[in-house]
């Protein structure tokens, strides 16, 4: 399910030039791995400043302030500023599901909801529409996700997000908690059989 | 592909089949260099008399090539750079035009042989907007999976747009290298590692372009050593030439009750148009 593309995880192994990301990257015998140089957390902040400088991610107001991947990540990076102008692009909201809501302002294309769509749940709502900078989370055909006839309101992709671009109506500033747990369950679940709690 | 061995071969490779067939692949290795075999089809344009689709042996120089072929600039112009591999290949100056034409030889020059684009550029060609008309190419192609090809080209782009509009400080230009050496260290593809490359080649090649460009910074007196008060380059600019905080109206009625001379360095009116902005935005 990881697709190496958020570059975050990027690695160095002694011996080569190339950086790898460590989620697609298969260990080897006697490989040697430099997780946390300082070229890598330059980068790592450098990534981060574009995320947030790509889209209006503003944690006052945000369902997710306090329980989001991204807000981890830069304080964990100790990411104090974006050096990047923000470019503000103007998105919309979809609310017109009747359980969850969806906001492009938040969102950081990971996929992460698109993938749990497709090989979890097996619904295929969820994709991908543009590309490059104008690349949006769509439902189906680019309808609004309430007219979904793909939709099951299973709630996945909701806790696959890392930030609150998808969260459950009804919830207020800092109250959308992910839990990522019970997708993992379901997935060793089906997979190895194991029903770990 | 289908857990078969794949070739993937492009037209050009095709087309080199039947001559190879027919004539054998001794006769198609005795053509070129040493490393780099056979010919090359380029599309020559640009300021040269004559453009369109060309096919020459390898280790050809750039020269044979822009100025016999191709006939030179037109009407008596000078050649300023020729730039090779299409949107991220590298621009190489006329100094180097001697250049074989070979794969070691333009990457050791920054350029690639990439998709055979040849465009010829005179004194006219300004190198900043030419890594700006690329870099434009690379952001809209990016297809928007990882991270640094799909915001970096963005940023990229931008701060050569400012560079354009003379907007841009040093600091700025320090920022488009860093973005340069991240987008091609840390870009999942080859599109996002070569999207860097017009700007790293008309760097290398032609700097003075892009300092020629830079707006003076305004916490720092013009001229280093002697600071002249009342000349206009000192006349401040917001501390963020595109400071998302300011409201688009505002700059310019800030810029235009510029403060009085004499007072060209000093802080409160850069200070007042950065603090009040906020406010007003958030009232709205």
């Amino acid at each position: 399910m990881d697709v190496g593309a958020c570059r975050l995880c990027l690695v160095e192994i002694a011996g080569s030039n190339k950086l790898v990301p460590a989620c697609t990257t298969q260990v080897a015998d006697g490989m040697v791995v430099a997780t946390t140089s300082e070229r890598l957390q330059r980068y790592r902040r450098l990534l981060l400043e574009l995320l947030f400088a790509e889209r209006n991610h503003v944690c006052a107001v945000c369902v997710s302030n306090g329980h989001c991947e991204l807000q981890a990540l830069a304080t964990n990076l100790g990411m104090d500023h974006v050096s990047f102008p923000y470019t503000f692009p103007k998105l919309e909201v979809d609310l017109t599901h009747r359980l969850f809501g969806m906001d492009h302002n938040r969102c950081v294309l990971c996929g992460r909801c698109v993938r749990v769509c497709w090989y979890v749940e097996g619904a295929a709502t969820k994709n991908f529409s543009g590309r490059g900078a104008g690349s949006r989370i769509i439902s189906d055909l680019n309808q609004p996700w309430g007219e979904s006839r793909t939709c099951t309101a299973c709630g996945k992709c909701v806790h696959a997000c890392p930030t609150g671009a998808l969260f459950e109506k009804g919830t207020t500033v800092g109250e959308m908690q992910k839990d990522r747990g019970k997708l993992e369950y379901i997935v060793t679940a089906r997979e190895k059989k194991q029903w770990i709690v | 592909m289908f857990g078969q061995p794949t070739l993937i071969n492009n037209v050009e490779t095709f087309a080199c089949v039947p001559a190879i067939l027919r004539r054998g692949a001794e006769w198609f290795a005795a053509i070129g260099t040493e490393r780099s075999k056979g010919t090359k089809v380029f599309a020559l344009a640009g300021k040269v008399k004559h453009t369109g689709l060309i096919e020459v042996p390898m280790g050809m120089t750039l020269r044979e090539i822009v100025e016999d072929m191709g006939g030179g600039v037109p009407d008596g112009g000078q050649i300023k750079a020729v730039q090779t591999g299409g949107p991220s290949g590298g621009c190489i100056p006329a100094a180097h035009l001697d250049t074989p034409v070979d794969y070691e030889s333009l990457g050791r020059l920054g350029s690639i042989m990439g998709s055979g684009g040849m465009i010829v550029m005179d004194q006219q060609d300004n190198m900043v907007d030419v890594a700006r008309f690329f870099m434009e190419f690379c952001r809209d192609e990016s297809c928007g999976k990882c991270v640094p090809c799909r915001a970096g080209t963005v940023q990229m782009h931008d701060l050569l747009c400012r560079l354009l509009a003379r907007q841009a400080t040093a600091r700025d230009l320090a920022k488009l290298e860093e973005l340069c050496d991240l987008v091609r260290n840390t870009s999942l593809c080859g599109l996002g590692i070569t999207a860097p490359n017009p700007v790293l080649s008309t760097l290398r090649f032609f700097r003075q372009e892009y300092l020629d460009l830079l707006a003076p910074e305004p916490w720092k007196p013009a001229t280093p050593p002697a600071p002249s008060p009342a000349s206009a380059d000192t006349r401040p600019q917001p501390p963020h030439p595109a400071s998302p905080w300011l409201p688009k109206s505002s700059p310019s009625t800030v810029r235009k009750s510029a403060p009085p001379k004499g007072r060209a360095s000093s802080r409160p009116p850069t200070r007042r148009a950065s603090a009040s902005p906020p406010s007003a935005t958030w009232r709205a």
